[in-house]
């Protein structure tokens, strides 16, 4: 995992925007199977989404509750349009989804601040 | 005869001597105290911003303030996630990232407080950051930095959010509703201006008032001046006295601003 890669905040509406970069996304957990999962996203515009996630073994412990908000930190694929997970933190079951969109939207229009 | 004038000597020099004491306090001395209050407190504002910003932050002359389009950069707040923890023993160095960059974070240990904050503070958790922004052979660092584990991750979306409401209010842009349709520049100056309450304009003659009046500035004197009924100011001043912004100068017909 390479810390000093700066990253895009996304949802499910930009993924082919970034194709092949690494981003953070803050959804939440659907199912998990093995090593694929899903995490559901809404964007600004008003829809939602589900972005297919791919774990490898020894993050899995990292993404246990569904249901629970995750921020994932991974790369989008380029085939797919997945997500390879390079690290998943457990933001709990009680975020602010407006907050969560709207720091997706604004951080792209103030891009200098982030990336 | 030579009792006489001794007295009246001695009366005469106190006197002098109180006189230029009451100037000072009541006039110059208060007056500078206050406006170079202002000025610390400015220069002390915890801003929320993120780790990009302190690295690309400059300063315009050495040891000055660092500045990042237009925002200074005193004390600063951050989040982000522990990447790395280096234990110095007496202090912890903790590299911290947010996903617009990285920046490493003395911590220094307090060897009189029980917790062991190496165990609180492990590799992968989002953490508070605040200090002061200093610079060291080329590099960025924090003097006094605190650091705090985030239960609750709200805080997280927030920061970021409230570090782009500080940037765009920097840049002269006001982020109102959708926010990008240009909004007027000065549109909520003026606004401000113009809708100024009774208890503020009362609580701006106190204040402008206070150091000619240090006995109080007059109830009547200021419902005049503002051309208002005496009961409506003895109210505003009751309430403007429970929030500690003046307090009564001799008797309860006078106030002063603090």
């Amino acid at each position: 995992m390479d810390s000093s890669l700066s990253n895009i905040r996304v949802d499910h509406t930009l993924l082919k925007q970034f194709e092949g970069k690494v981003v953070r996304v803050i959804g939440k957990l659907g199912s998990i199977q093995n090593d694929r999962a899903s995490l559901l996203t809404k964007a600004s515009d008003g829809s939602s989404g589900q972005i297919n996630l791919l774990i490898s073994s020894s993050l899995v412990p990292k993404l246990q509750t569904p249901n629970n908000y995750y921020e994932v930190i991974g790369k989008i694929t380029n085939d797919e349009l997945a997500i390879r997970v390079l690290d998943g933190i457990d933001f709990g079951d009680s975020i602010n989804e407006k907050a969560a969109i709207a720091l997706v939207k604004y951080s792209n229009k103030c891009s200098e601040l982030f990336y | 005869m030579a009792t006489y004038a001794t007295n009246g000597y001695q009366d005469y020099n106190g006197g002098g001597f109180t006189h230029t004491n009451n100037y000072n306090a009541g006039s110059a001395g208060d007056f500078q105290d206050s406006s170079s209050q202002n000025k610390a407190q400015q220069r002390n504002t915890l801003t929320p911003v993120t780790i990009k910003q302190i690295n690309e932050s400059t300063q315009l002359v050495p040891d000055g303030e660092f500045i990042i389009n237009n925002v200074e950069l005193a004390f600063v707040s951050f989040i982000g996630v522990i990447r790395n923890v280096v234990d110095n023993t007496s202090s912890l160095t903790l590299t911290v990232e947010d996903g617009t960059g990285s920046i490493d974070v003395r911590k220094w240990l307090d060897d009189s407080a029980n917790e062991s904050p190496a165990s609180q503070l492990p590799v992968g958790i989002y953490v508070y950051v605040t200090g002061a922004l200093k610079e060291f052979n080329g590099k960025k660092n924090l003097q006094h930095a605190t650091v705090r584990p985030i239960i609750d991750h709200n805080e997280v979306l927030y920061h970021h959010l409230s570090a782009i409401v500080t940037h765009l209010h920097a840049q002269g842009l006001s982020t109102n509703n959708n926010g990008q349709n240009s909004n007027p520049l000065f549109v909520p100056n003026t606004d401000g201006n113009e809708s100024k309450s009774n208890v503020e304009r009362i609580y701006e003659f106190i204040h402008d008032q206070t150091p000619s009046m240090p006995e109080g500035v007059p109830i009547q004197l200021i419902a005049q001046t503002l051309n208002l009924m005496v009961e409506d100011v003895q109210l505003h001043c009751a309430k403007l006295t429970e929030d500690g912004k003046v307090y009564h100068g001799y008797d309860d017909n006078g106030f002063l601003a603090v």
